[in-house]
């Protein structure tokens, strides 16, 4: 509609041509007239969008039985994949071994190490000592060697805003006994690294994450790319790593193409594990793309067409997918393999959530079967109280006993009653909605919200859940959602009443304390306002009254213990949460979400052929995969 | 002249659709009980005897949230026509009567307002309240972006009528700006301002659903926009739920279209060039 080409002359009573309708009113009907079909226009565009196939991976010259679609896991148009980034794109971004490797995978099924670049680790009370596969190689075809190994942790000991830094605090040093003992053979290369653990904080559990964590880059490579801008690791974040000379990797792929719409992978057919690892065997896809969409809904839409074969994003109601050749872990409720718990970080500075009565109250409130029901899709086991997983390698340490005695559930009654008790009053209107919560003294209670992103649909229905739950108890919260911008700040400064977050969502060996170590941890304690990476509702603070020493004490203590001793440590730990409550954990989920279509590959993972634990190809120990799917009608 | 329009079968058909909506809006309260809070479902159950149409992904009624909705949407719909004709018809008549310099100002005023694009602006203002956007806060600003159009109507009829003997007699008998203004103008312009209202009203059901299909939508109610919004995003769709979005957007559609037709009958009746 062009609002440009009317001439304020021409409305006029006397030049208008006779039985000619008034120009503006027109304007103004054809304006009505055509909004609703472009209202209804829009929500159909809105809903089909996705239906119709994206340039960006109809037009691809890649055979499509050789091309492996996956999803999930970049969202935006690609920057940089640079190894060092704090957050790089796809395939470089955290827990993604398709180029550059890690010593060993997790198996989140068995709680176990597999050998990935380092074939075996042994733990004596100082150290770790890793030996390193003696075939492994770079894609320059010079050998994986202690020096890289060295090489790579010790960037994170001089440069300390680079991801690898932060293992720094648990570790003293990373050497090289075949070196310094002048024992490397002739022609060979160092294979045994030893790490030694910061006597003062000694952590084995963190510096096991970081063998599953950090992925290992080429001394050879990096050293001269750094030296070039003078050891300036800024000037070094600069470099995009899209030039394959710069990429030089030890993993199963390397790039083909970075587009802004899609960025696709290329099989390595010399790679050193086809042989060492998979007995001569070649991943099946040769090459793997990841299409950018911008939404759940689009990653849904093109997995029921085919069109993607695994994601990793939320998709409502799959067993309707399922006719369609989508597939999940279990093809029964709860269809993912649950291992993190997403919950409402309290920032317990703020009145009333400074009253650990008002905690636990809101904690009876919720109505946790309507949030696993509704807000995820009956992705979930029932959630039990704690920090604990009342199942899989978890549960041999939930306490019935404890969740009784400690734990909340939905209990509107006892919420109440404990509301009652600490002397809240809610005042209702005559429709029986909540108006206000008052205190003991009559002053109205602050409304206390609930930070969500907006637009992640799972998370946004969550927290509908538990406010429509806490009013009906007489907990005057709200939700707000705010811009992904404005969450990331407020999550970090503690600039919130309550926020959804999943804390330590990865899984690696150091569950379920470093699960607790994330919600409670006093470490690099920061008043609101500053930046701290666990613990956003800046709970025991260590300098305040109340502060419950206990709790640091265990989580120190925790990461060295073996056995019974570990089993009574966290039981006591979960203990002191429950009865606490600084968040509240409001359901289960899966680390990674994990979805497949079997209309163009077939073999995937699942609960009964689980050769692999549920992930995307190329995350963490779900690079096993690509070694086992094959293209329907091969071999 | 009323007499006229009901004998008007467009503004019979127009009026009863409109008529119909409102009533159940007013009305459909009291006699069921629309509870927009309690689920009674699981996520997108298919209608039923008991749910006619069935749940939303919340597992909340779907009668309940059309009511709540439709509540809500003729609530901003008519809170956001009365400040876009209020404010436009200000603008217009004023300019248009004084004319020379001060009409200039205003014109310009008005046509720099309108060749911004009040569906951006509209956008960026929501997106940027992300503490308590309320209903009546998403009406004043969709009424604060289209009152451009009320202004030029509303303006070239002023201009037309300040020529006219009556005006002029007036201003003779000393009738200061205002006086003509409210005494000599406005009741001649007010079928046309009225016609005007009509199709703001429209815009403002229609711009609400807009915003609210975008996700910019108020925070802590229910209206049609945000009844589709939510089934686009929670793939009502693609899972065939058709008693999440179909209802929602035939309402909206049935009060812009019905809104449209009582305006265009009224201006067969109230336009003499038009009457037949």
């Amino acid at each position: 509609m062009r609002r440009d080409s009317f001439d304020t002359s021409a409305f006029t009573h006397r030049e208008r041509p006779k039985r000619e309708p008034k120009p503006v009113l027109r304007l103004l009907r054809r304006r009505a007239l055509l909004a609703p079909l472009l209202a209804a226009g829009l929500c159909l565009l809105g809903g089909l969008g996705g239906c119709k196939p994206k340039k960006a991976d109809s037009d691809s010259s890649l055979p499509r039985n050789q091309t492996l679609y996956i999803g999930g896991r970049q969202w935006g148009p690609p920057s940089s994949i640079n190894p060092l980034a704090p957050q790089p794109d796809w395939p470089a971004i955290s827990g993604v071994k398709l180029m550059y490797e890690t010593l060993f995978f997790y198996d989140l099924l068995t709680g176990k190490m597999v050998p990935l670049l380092a074939e075996s680790y042994t733990e004596t009370p100082d150290s770790f000592e890793v030996l390193l596969h003696e075939k492994a190689r770079w894609s320059d075809g010079k050998p994986v060697t202690g020096e890289d190994i060295k090489y790579t942790f010790d960037l994170g000991k001089k440069h300390k805003d680079i991801p690898i830094a932060p293992i720094w605090t648990y570790l003293s040093a990373v050497r090289l006994p075949e070196v310094e003992a002048g024992s490397v053979p002739a022609g060979g290369h160092p294979r045994r690294i030893l790490f030694e653990f910061n006597k003062e904080k000694k952590n084995p559990l963190v510096v096991l994450d970081a063998f599953e964590e950090y992925r290992m880059l080429p001394k050879h490579v990096i050293e001269p790319l750094l030296a070039s801008v003078n050891g300036d690791m800024n000037e070094f974040l600069k470099i995009k790593f899209h030039d394959p000379k710069q990429a030089v990797v030890s993993g199963p792929y390397r790039i083909h193409s970075i587009e802004n719409e899609k960025i696709a992978l290329v099989r390595r057919d010399d790679y050193w594990g086809n042989e060492v690892l998979h007995g001569g065997k070649l991943p099946g896809p040769k090459y793997i793309v990841h299409p950018v969409y911008k939404s759940n809904d689009h990653f849904s839409i093109a997995l029921q067409q085919g069109r993607l074969d695994v994601s990793s994003t939320f998709i409502p109601r799959i067993w309707l997918k399922q006719p369609k050749g989508v597939g999940t872990w279990f093809s029964k409720p709860p269809y993912y393999l649950g291992s993190a718990i997403p919950m409402l970080f309290l920032n317990v500075t703020h009145p009333p959530l400074n009253d650990v009565r008002m905690r636990r109250a809101m904690g009876f409130s919720i109505n946790y079967t309507d949030i696993r029901e509704l807000a995820v899709s009956g992705y979930s086991e029932p959630l039990r109280p704690g920090l604990i997983l009342p199942f899989g390698l978890e549960s041999k340490y939930f306490s019935e006993e404890d969740a009784k005695k400690y734990g909340t559930w939905f209990d509107v009654d006892r919420a109440k009653q404990l509301l009652k008790e600490a002397g809240y009053r809610p005042v209702w209107n005559d429709k029986g909605e909540l108006v206000e919560t008052r205190d003991a003294q009559g002053n109205k209670v602050p409304t206390v919200y609930i930070k969500s992103p907006t637009g992640w649909t799972d998370w946004e229905s969550i927290v509908r859940i538990v406010v429509r739950s806490m009013r009906a108890a007489g907990i005057d919260a709200r939700e707000r959602f705010v811009d992904a911008s404005l969450f990331w700040g407020a999550l970090y400064t503690g600039t919130f009443d309550m926020i959804m977050w999943t804390p330590h969502s990865q899984p690696t060996p150091s569950k379920p304390w470093s699960r607790m170590d994330y919600v409670m941890a006093t470490a690099d304690f920061a008043p609101e306002g500053e930046k701290m990476f666990k613990n956003f509702g800046r709970f025991n603070n260590p300098k305040a009254p109340g502060y419950v020493p206990r709790i640091d004490e265990l989580i120190q203590t925790i990461p060295v213990m073996k056995g019974e001793e570990l089993a009574k440590g966290l039981r006591e730990l979960n203990a002191l949460f429950m009865q606490y409550q600084p968040t509240l954990p409001l359901v289960y989920r899966a680390d990674q979400l994990y979805e497949f279509s079997t209309k163009v590959w077939e073999g995937f993972p699942t609960s009964e052929n689980p050769y692999a634990p549920p992930q995307v190809p190329g995350d963490r120990m779900g690079t096993e995969l690509l070694w086992h799917i094959r293209a329907k009608g091969t071999n | 002249m009323f007499r006229g329009l009901l004998k008007n079968p467009a503004f019979i058909l127009g009026a009863s659709l409109f008529l119909i909506t409102l009533l159940i809006a007013l009305f459909a309260p009291l006699f069921m009980n629309v509870d927009t809070q309690t689920r009674v479902g699981l996520a997108y159950t298919p209608p039923s005897s008991e749910h006619w149409l069935g749940t939303d992904h919340m597992g909340i009624d779907m009668v309940s949230m059309l009511i709540a909705g439709l509540r809500s949407s003729l609530h901003v719909g008519f809170l956001a026509g009365t400040v876009a004709t209020i404010v436009g018809t200000l603008i217009g008549v004023y300019g248009g009567y004084k004319g020379g310099l001060i009409d200039d100002v205003l014109t310009v005023a008005t046509n720099l307002f309108l060749v911004i694009p009040s569906l951006i602006v509209l956008i960026l203002l929501s997106s940027s309240m992300d503490q308590g956007r309320s209903l009546s806060l998403i009406a004043l600003i969709i009424g604060c972006t289209t009152w451009t159009w009320s202004a030029r109507a509303v303006r070239a009829q002023s201009a037309s009528l300040r020529a006219r003997d009556h005006v002029s007699l007036a201003r003779i008998n000393g009738y200061g700006t205002f006086g003509i203004v409210m005494l000599h103008i406005l009741p001649y312009l007010l079928s046309y301002i009225f016609m005007v209202f009509i199709l703001q009203t429209a815009t403002g059901i229609l711009s609400e659903a807009s915003i609210s299909m975008l996700g910019l939508g108020p925070y802590d109610s229910v209206s049609l926009g945000k009844i589709l919004n939510e089934a686009i995003r929670n793939e009502a769709l693609t899972d065939g739920a058709w008693w999440a979005f179909v209802p929602a957007m035939v309402l909206v559609t049935v009060i812009a279209f019905a809104l449209y037709v009582i305006n265009t009958a009224m201006e067969g009746v109230f336009n003499p060039r038009l009457r037949k």
